[in-house]
């Protein structure tokens, strides 16, 4: 039986791996993306030598905070990172949420885009927003070109009967994307929005359960069109495919992405390194190039696509995060977009 | 040797064994294993709905039923349509191989089997990159005034998991064609029938069960697929898919996920009886292996040889678009990336930890199945009482990676096991993984045991031997060729594992497939294909030198 002995040894080797090391480690919860991730992780650890860097995506904002809820008696994250500050808000509500700030960080507590003022951060610094993102529309320039279509300029654009079959958009069911863009349409239109939706919904060729390959399926040229946020439009344009970000000109809803450290973190001073260290210059021109806009001033060129500059003269009418909204039209959403997802 | 002398005189073997039998010991352990990390967590979804269906406070919306039912359904016609086109492409290439004798024949099987070491999702992919609305084929097609084909929908998830599929169909269908008598085929020759008639009248009524049972392989796979439906889907919704994407979801309803993981336990554990009823038969057929009869008719080994060409090149596709994708750049609505590169093997290459963590599970769970899956396999044997377990065993085939992982999270979070936190340690990945492969590593192990002959057994247990003497001397050294066989299909099975991996992976075990998986959906398709081709390189090259290790062994012994 000597494969149960080397069976026997590996899992042994397996149980001192995982708990050597344990003191340098931290550990991040995180949905964001896996490009992202890497390069946090690299940067950190280059920042913090001897310290390991663990990220795990749950797989959804909402799984990742229901995890964390589930963890409270034993926490097993020491940061939880990316969401909305808006369910960073309900994190707080939870007690999940350690309040930390740095004075000495240079991150002022608004951000002023094009006059108006973004919160960076609640009143005691539970959560702090480390960048920000915009709702609208993703367009294969390429394929829209093919297909002899105007280019939509609006979210009211888009009920137009031209455009049957050639939108697709995320899952509102499943993807907090989706749901910022119905919300967007929901501050611009109020329950109007439901009749622009059926003219929009007879439009949308499928809604798609995972979020990024929607990005994919338009960057590959598949359909011209897409409801989504701007940063991975970005990241696609700058690699080269024939796409481009239209920020509707009826209202573009600021989608912010939020981090915070974990009350009973395992390490909490690393946790607080993370936070400034996600806030800091380094991390937020490595973010940059992902696609993101960065929080502070300086770490892109004025001229670039996501610059604060260029923002501020390409966004007419600007929208920011309504949690109230969110909470009321709650349900609603819900039982509308079964009723569009079922009668397909 | 008391009880030794008292069972070599006489008196049913079996009746009296010595008190303490190790083997047993070892049953249980596996028995438990079993129990703990598969029959306990799916229960626990089973009781967890019944708490939400009948709860008063909290009544579930009218349509979820009825909407449940239309999924259902679609997911058992996808289910049934792809079977069917699997099984026609497969018969005839199998017979045409086994048969015709064309020329290559090892390169046919080998090429036409390379889906099984493929991860799954990107080629799924690859089905976009060929047959999109943008797609290479469907550009060249326009080209010539062939409208495109739609994909996004029924067309294009039968297209995906026939290419992905067939193979399963083919390779059983292919150990059948061993199974046929010589003298058959010979006395129907004789008797005047032809070819064709031979293979109609006598050959595939042979190989029923075999036909059957590879039938049933593919619609299974076809109804717990995830990754092809979630890209291609479009408006046709299937099961799978609908309890996945509820567990990453924004506004979904939490209760979905676990009433539908219960609905598609309750399924699959009704369409086991159906199935272990076929695997039963065809292993019963396994014992009898002849010589394979081959026919000698020119025109149509001609005729196989260009269908099998084609049909090869076709199902090659996919590889050639990886293998592209992964040398371009950016490619979109082109014919070709808009340059070529190594530097995504540089940048994959350079992401070691996917890699070594690959190897680091296949290393560890392989043993694992192997060893759940000798002892399983002769508890079953050795102990006909238990037969019902195999039911158990035989799950984790027809239950989606998704439920399995949900299932084992839902168990174990929050447990501590030998000061290791179960579910945040690669420990949840090990079980996990093991426990989903563990039917396939069965089957073969079973297979193998049926091989042995039990007089085999009974002499050496007359002769005084013990229970364990037997199992090492006697049965074990017959099972080592079949060991290898389970070792190679763990192997290729565990490194392919991506459903309830994606569930499970705690901090810092990202797989490959992971990867894979996440790379290809954030657009990083180069990056993504040039790790799949990695994958495969590696699955490839360890199979091939692992076959050629048992031949010489073989031809040594």
């Amino acid at each position: 039986m000597s494969y149960l002995r080397n069976l026997g040894l590996a899992i042994l080797a397996l149980l001192l791996l995982t708990t050597a090391f344990a003191q340098n480690r931290v550990v991040i919860y995180s949905t964001i993306f896996a490009g992202y991730q890497d390069d946090l992780k690299a940067a950190f650890e280059a920042a913090n030598p001897g310290v390991t860097v663990e990220i795990i995506n749950p797989g959804g904002t909402e799984a990742m905070l229901a995890r964390a809820v589930a963890e409270r008696d034993n926490p097993r994250s020491d940061v939880i990172h990316s969401g909305g500050s808006t369910e960073y808000g309900y994190a707080v509500s939870q007690n999940l949420l350690r309040p930390y700030v740095n004075p000495d960080a240079g991150v002022p507590a608004f951000l002023d885009i094009g006059g108006q003022q973004l919160p960076l951060r609640d009143a005691e610094g539970h959560w702090h927003v480390f960048t920000v993102m915009f709702t609208g529309i993703m367009v294969n320039t390429d394929r829209l070109a093919a297909l002899g279509l105007p280019r939509p300029t609006s979210y009211a654009d888009l009920a137009d009967p031209v455009y049957r079959g050639h939108i697709i958009s995320p899952n509102p069911l499943r993807s907090s994307t989706a749901v910022s863009n119905v919300l967007a349409m929901y501050q611009i239109f109020g329950e109007d929005m439901w009749t622009m939706w059926d003219a929009i919904d007879a439009n949308i060729d499928f809604y798609i359960d995972s979020t990024s390959n929607t990005y994919n399926l338009v960057a590959r040229g598949e359909v011209p069109l897409a409801l989504v946020v701007s940063r991975p439009v970005y990241e696609l344009q700058a690699q080269g495919f024939p796409v481009e970000f239209i920020f509707p000109a009826d209202g573009t809803q600021v989608a912010d992405n939020s981090m915070g450290i974990v009350v009973g973190a395992p390490n909490p001073e690393l946790a607080e390194k993370v936070i400034d260290f996600v806030l800091g210059h380094e991390m937020q021109a490595l973010a940059a190039r992902h696609g993101y806009t960065p929080i502070r001033a300086g770490v892109v060129p004025a001229d670039s696509p996501i610059s604060l500059e260029t923002l501020a003269a390409e966004i007419q009418v600007l929208l920011l995060p309504d949690p109230e909204l969110a909470d009321a039209v709650r349900e609603e959403m819900q039982a509308k977009f079964e009723a569009y997802l079922r009668q397909r | 040797m008391a009880t030794a002398t008292a069972r070599a005189e006489g008196g049913s073997a079996r009746a009296r064994r010595p008190r303490f039998d190790p083997l047993k010991a070892l049953y249980l352990v596996a028995a438990i294993y079993v129990v703990a990390f598969l029959v306990f967590p799916l229960a626990k979804v089973l009781f967890e709905t019944a708490g939400l269906l009948f709860n008063a406070e909290r009544p579930l919306p009218e349509t979820l039923i009825p909407y449940m039912m239309r999924i259902t359904w679609n997911s058992i016609r996808l289910a049934l349509i792809t079977t069917v086109v699997c099984v026609a492409i497969a018969l005839p290439l199998a017979i045409a191989i086994a048969k015709l004798r064309p020329p290559f024949r090892t390169g046919w099987t080998v090429l036409l089997t390379l889906p099984f070491i493929t991860p799954p999702f990107i080629s799924s992919f690859a089905v976009i990159i060929l047959f999109g609305r943008s797609g290479v084929l469907t550009q060249l097609m326009e080209m010539v005034g062939i409208p495109g084909f739609p994909i996004y929908g029924l067309n294009g998830l039968v297209l995906t998991q026939v290419l992905h599929l067939t193979p399963y169909a083919l390779l059983l269908i292919l150990a059948g064609l061993q199974t046929v008598p010589k003298h058959t085929e010979e006395a129907a020759l004789s008797m005047g029938e032809g070819f064709f008639g031979t293979m109609r009248r006598i050959v595939v009524p042979y190989i029923y069960p075999h036909i059957l049972a590879g039938a049933v392989l593919v619609f299974l796979s076809s109804i717990g697929d995830v990754g092809a439906p979630l890209l291609i889907g479009g408006n046709y919704r299937v099961l799978p898919v609908e309890i996945y994407s509820n567990f990453v979801s924004f506004l979904g309803d939490d209760r979905i996920p676990v009433i539908f993981s219960a609905w598609i336990i309750l399924i699959t554990a009704f369409m086991l009886f159906f199935v272990k009823r076929l695997l039963d038969k065809t292993e019963v057929k396994h014992k009898a292996r002849t010589e394979t009869f081959t026919y000698d008719v020119p025109w149509l080994r001609r005729a196989a040889t260009v269908v099998l060409t084609l049909v090869t090149a076709f199902f090659m596709l996919p590889y050639v678009a990886i293998v592209i994708s992964s040398l371009g750049t950016v490619w979109a609505s082109k014919l070709l990336p808009n340059a070529f590169t190594l530097a995504n093997y540089q940048r994959a290459l350079g992401d070691t930890q996917p890699i070594l963590n690959s190897m680091f599970l296949v290393a560890v769970i392989t043993p694992l199945c192997l060893f759940l899956a000798v002892m399983l396999g002769h508890m079953l044997r050795a102990m006909p009482k238990l037969r019902w377990f195999d039911y158990f065993t035989l799950l984790p085939f027809v239950i989606p990676g998704v439920v399995i992982g949900v299932g084992i999270i839902r168990a174990y979070s929050g447990v501590t096991l030998f000061g290791v936190d179960f579910t945040a340690s690669a420990l949840v990945l090990v079980t996990a993984v093991s426990i989903r492969r563990l039917a396939q590593t069965m089957r073969v192990m079973t297979a193998g045991y049926a091989r042995i002959d039990q007089s085999q057994e009974e002499a050496s247990w007359s002769l005084g031997a013990s229970n364990a003497r037997t199992f090492t001397r006697v049965v074990l050294p017959q099972m080592r060729p079949v060991l290898f066989a389970g070792a190679v299909i763990a192997i290729t099975k565990v490194i392919t594992e991506l459903g309830a991996t994606l569930l499970v992976y705690p901090p810092g075990w990202r797989t490959m497939p992971v990867y894979i998986f996440f790379y290809v959906s954030e657009g990083q398709i180069a990056r993504g294909s040039a790790m799949g081709v990695l994958l495969i390189l590696l699955v490839g090259v360890g199979t091939a030198v692992a076959n050629l290790i048992s031949k010489s062994r073989r031809a040594a012994t």
